[in-house]
């Protein structure tokens, strides 16, 4: 049954761009301009989800049955098994990245396989139900992003030595590391991840303004993280921001409310409700991929494979954080984003409109 | 034969023209019986043979004595000179001498022995092979007294009994409308409850009534003692720690939920009525915000908001700021903390879980004391959470305070059922907290979320309208609006029919 409406799924994928995105400072390649490579990656952000959308009105069917009718069966399932792939390869990648970061910060001595295994029991928890489960879940939270965001706007007063300065010059480096840090980095991680909820769309309950929803999303995810770029950029310096492991945990840490300080567990939170929304978006798209490959008629059965999958990943990825960081950075950007969430998709655009498409039933 | 063959076997006969047979085979399936009468008695000049049958003390006596057999005795005296065969003496019953206004004629075994033992009286006329049963129902009842579960500073008063004629009477009383509908059913193959459903018929959306009908008539049990049987039976997700429906002793509250579209279940013998479809909120208002004006109103509500966090959260939350969290407690209240816990053994989340323990069993028992014991549980209680406890070195004082937070919040959420839930989340949260610190508690409270955001009561889903949210019927979540402004119902409860009023103060 179709449950989901729009305000939910808008405040669903506003939890999953936010999830990750908001723990780093993304293109720091750009040192001070990082904000204008992410208003510059946002812009590029909006015909890259008309593409998603007009793909999806289109056939009105998920990825994998799109892959099928416009490529044929073999080549369509040969596809729909790499995007399954790539799908698990990503909630690995995310499971990780909270892995570290709760190793890192406040769980010291905690091994990194207690971390997966407690965010995988949520996560599976979470695709026991339908999928609306979820997405009225993001719903629920949006609220305490919100109200975490105005405090740290708040906060970051507090921090010594805040300037607005440390965005100067402007494009003191010329304008090429600014593109290069907005393409494709920035337009892949976050923007393109958008390509999952492709599996979550045909369970909208109406499509009639979908267009104008997922537009006014990435308006509002550009510009919370273009926000967020600011603040920490202004609050921790070019240097700084570069060293650090989780950006934005530092400028939390630095925030102090009176004899209030050390809020960063407050902000782990948001950051682990985004992080198990984010996984359980991917582990879902994945299942479903999954599920449409093989005509499967249930799907609850493959959670526990899924789970122990992804469990495993989280953990073979990569022998170090500096390690798991580099791969994101170099390989998985360009080898794996771009042609996914890009090339073909754009393929299969042009040609749905050299072919006919066939309604699927 | 055994008497259940026998009653089954009489169920669906006719009853015999003959009063002799009728009698004989009611004396046997009543037979053992002492609490049941039997009179006879002889009606005019040609002595028409007669007899009524009532049980004792289910009965209104004076009504039987006035109306029935006063006019039957000696009214039909006065018909001499004008003799009447059995027929028609039958028929003057009928129609002149019984004096009372509600009388159905009966032609089965089954159901005269079903009306008998609901409190109402046949009276069978020798000759004619139909009983006249008039209803006489009067027992002795608790009389309509305060609500003392769901107490309000403003507002009625009265609370439902267990009689059910008693409790439609209230909402009736409230509700003049010929749409009102109150429908009834019986469940229970030995106890026969009587079950009505009530609900305003183009307010209340046709489904749910439908499907509350569904539900009902598929019960096949025993018994129906109170209406918590009949919560479990129809209720969505059976293995959900939380409530699905909601129940109130409170007749002004019924109605108000009538009026929102809502479809309540009556059960005889309970006082406290069901109401579906049920959403997570209505356990967070009382019938109190409706009368007191609205900004006070709003205040409350998002005290027990905060109040339902605290009760489910204060003691994990504790424990995983002192056990993992230390740097984000200000540092003075951090030190005072330590200094505190230093000749304490225990570990903190054994110290909250062992005072959160000791609370409950307070608690437990204060409930089952008897009156003029009840002192010496509050004396006890506050030994051990309290000073004393502290100065042996058992427990912490802050751990006391939480502790002690955490109850008190707890008992200000209005309803008790889902205070029972959040009570018994606690101690999981307890555990997690004290073992994962605050991403366990998260982790946790994403679980209890997730498993919210599943439920459903009737077609209606349990978080709404958070989610699926509905922005125009926030303004009855977490505030309240005044009266004037609020126009519409529920749209989810209440279907198409969401106006309530026009707009008046323009």
């Amino acid at each position: 049954m179709k449950k989901i409406t729009y305000t939910e799924l808008f405040s669903a994928m506003l939890v999953f761009e936010l999830g990750s995105a908001i723990l780093f400072v993304l293109g720091i390649s750009a040192k001070q301009d990082a904000w204008i490579a992410m208003i510059i990656a946002t812009i590029a952000a909006f015909p890259l989800m008309y593409m998603y959308v007009t793909l999806f009105k289109k056939y009105d069917a998920n990825l994998p049955q799109i892959l099928e009718g416009v490529f044929g069966k073999i080549v369509g399932k040969a596809l729909s098994a790499i995007y399954a792939i790539y799908f698990l390869y990503i909630a690995a990648r995310v499971t990780r990245d909270f892995d570290e970061l709760n190793i890192s910060t406040i769980y010291r001595q905690t091994p990194i396989s207690a971390i997966s295994i407690a965010i995988l029991i949520v996560v599976l928890y979470f695709l026991l139900f339908d999928i609306s489960v979820t997405i009225k879940s993001a719903h629920m939270v949006l609220p305490v992003f919100v109200f975490l965001a105005a405090m740290q706007f708040l906060g970051i007063f507090t921090i010594n030595g805040i300037s607005i300065k440390k965005l100067f010059p402007v494009f003191g480096n010329g304008f090429m590391p600014v593109i290069k840090a907005a393409f494709p980095h920035i337009l892949t991680f976050p923007f393109g991840e958008l390509i999952t909820f492709m599996m979550i769309f045909p369970e909208i309950y109406l499509k009639k303004d979908l267009n104008k929803y997922c537009m006014a999303l990435v308006a509002v995810t550009g510009l919370w993280l273009t926000i967020n770029t600011v603040e920490i950029l202004s609050a921790l310096g070019v240097a700084e921001t570069a060293r650090a492991n989780f950006p934005f945990y530092q400028l939390v840490l630095s925030m102090k409310f009176g004899s209030f300080r050390n809020l960063d567990p407050f902000y782990a939170v948001e950051i682990v409700i985004g992080g198990v929304i984010k996984i359980t978006v991917f582990a879902y798209a994945a299942i479903k991929t999954i599920q449409s490959i093989f005509n499967l008629k249930e799907y609850k059965f493959l959670l526990i494979p899924v789970g122990t999958i992804i469990y495993a990943l989280s953990i073979l990825i990569a022998d170090s954080y500096p390690l798991h960081i580099l791969i994101g950075l170099k390989l998985t950007t360009v080898y794996i984003h771009v042609p996914l969430q890009i090339i073909i998709p754009l393929i299969v655009l042009i040609l749905s409109f050299i072919k006919k498409p066939q309604k699927q039933q | 034969m055994d008497r259940s063959h026998l009653i089954e076997y009489y169920k669906d006969m006719n009853l015999y023209d003959d009063i002799d047979k009728n009698l004989e085979v009611l004396k046997t399936l009543l037979k053992q019986n002492s609490d049941i009468i039997f009179r006879e008695f002889r009606i005019g000049e040609k002595k028409v043979k007669a007899f009524l049958i009532c049980v004792d003390g289910l009965v209104d006596k004076a009504l039987i004595n006035n109306s029935i057999i006063e006019p039957i005795t000696l009214e039909t005296r006065k018909l001499n000179g004008n003799p009447l065969n059995k027929k028609s003496v039958y028929e003057s019953l009928l129609n002149y001498f019984i004096t009372t206004a509600d009388i159905k004629e009966e032609e089965k075994f089954g159901n005269v022995v079903e009306r008998i033992l609901d409190g109402d009286t046949p009276v069978f006329v020798d000759g004619v092979d139909k009983s006249i049963v008039i209803s006489t129902k009067g027992w002795e009842q608790r009389s309509i007294a305060e609500s003392t579960t769901e107490a309000v500073v403003r507002g009625p008063k009265e609370a439902f009994v267990e009689t059910l004629r008693v409790n439609t009477s209230m909402l009736r009383r409230r509700i003049k409308n010929p749409n009102f509908v109150i429908e009834s059913l019986k469940i229970g193959k030995y106890t026969k409850t009587d079950v009505a459903i009530a609900y305003i018929k183009d307010v209340a959306k046709d489904e749910v009534v439908e499907e509350v009908k569904k539900r009902l008539n598929k019960i096949d049990i025993d018994g129906i003692i109170d209406s918590g049987y009949l919560e479990e039976m129809i209720e969505d997700n059976p293995f959900s720690p939380f409530p699905q429906i909601e129940h109130s002793e409170r007749p002004d509250k019924i109605a108000a939920e009538l009026l929102e579209g809502r479809v309540a279940i009556i059960s005889d013998g309970s006082p406290e009525v069901l109401v579906v479809p049920t959403i997570f909120v209505q356990f967070f208002q009382s019938a109190e915000d409706y009368y007191e004006r609205y900004y006070i109103s709003t205040l409350f509500r998002i005290l027990r908001l905060a109040a339902m966090l605290m009760s489910l959260t204060l003691p994990s939350i504790y424990v995983a700021a002192v056990t993992y969290h230390q740097e984000m407690i200000p540092s003075p209240l951090a030190i005072s903390i330590a200094a505190q816990r230093e000749g304490v053994p225990f570990t903190t989340l054994m110290e909250a879980f062992l005072m959160e323990f000791f609370f409950e069993i307070l608690r437990e028992a204060g409930i089952r004391l008897p009156m003029q014991v009840g002192q010496a549980v509050s004396i006890v209680g506050a030994l051990v959470i309290g000073q004393a406890a502290v100065q042996a070195g058992l427990v912490s004082a802050a751990t006391v305070i939480v502790v002690a937070l955490t109850g008190i919040a707890s008992f200000s959420i209005p309803a008790f059922n889902i205070a029972i839930t959040f009570r018994l989340l606690r101690f999981a949260m307890l555990i997690v907290g004290g073992t994962l610190g605050f991403f366990g508690i998260i982790m946790a409270l994403m679980m209890i979320l997730a498993h919210l955001a599943s439920l459903e009561s009737f077609g209606v889903p349990y978080l709404s309208p958070l989610a699926p949210s509905n922005t125009r019927e926030l303004n009855d979540v977490f505030i309240r609006i005044p009266w004037w402004a609020k126009i519409f119902r529920p749209h989810k409860v209440a279907g198409q029919n969401v106006k309530r009023q026009n707009y008046s103060r323009s």
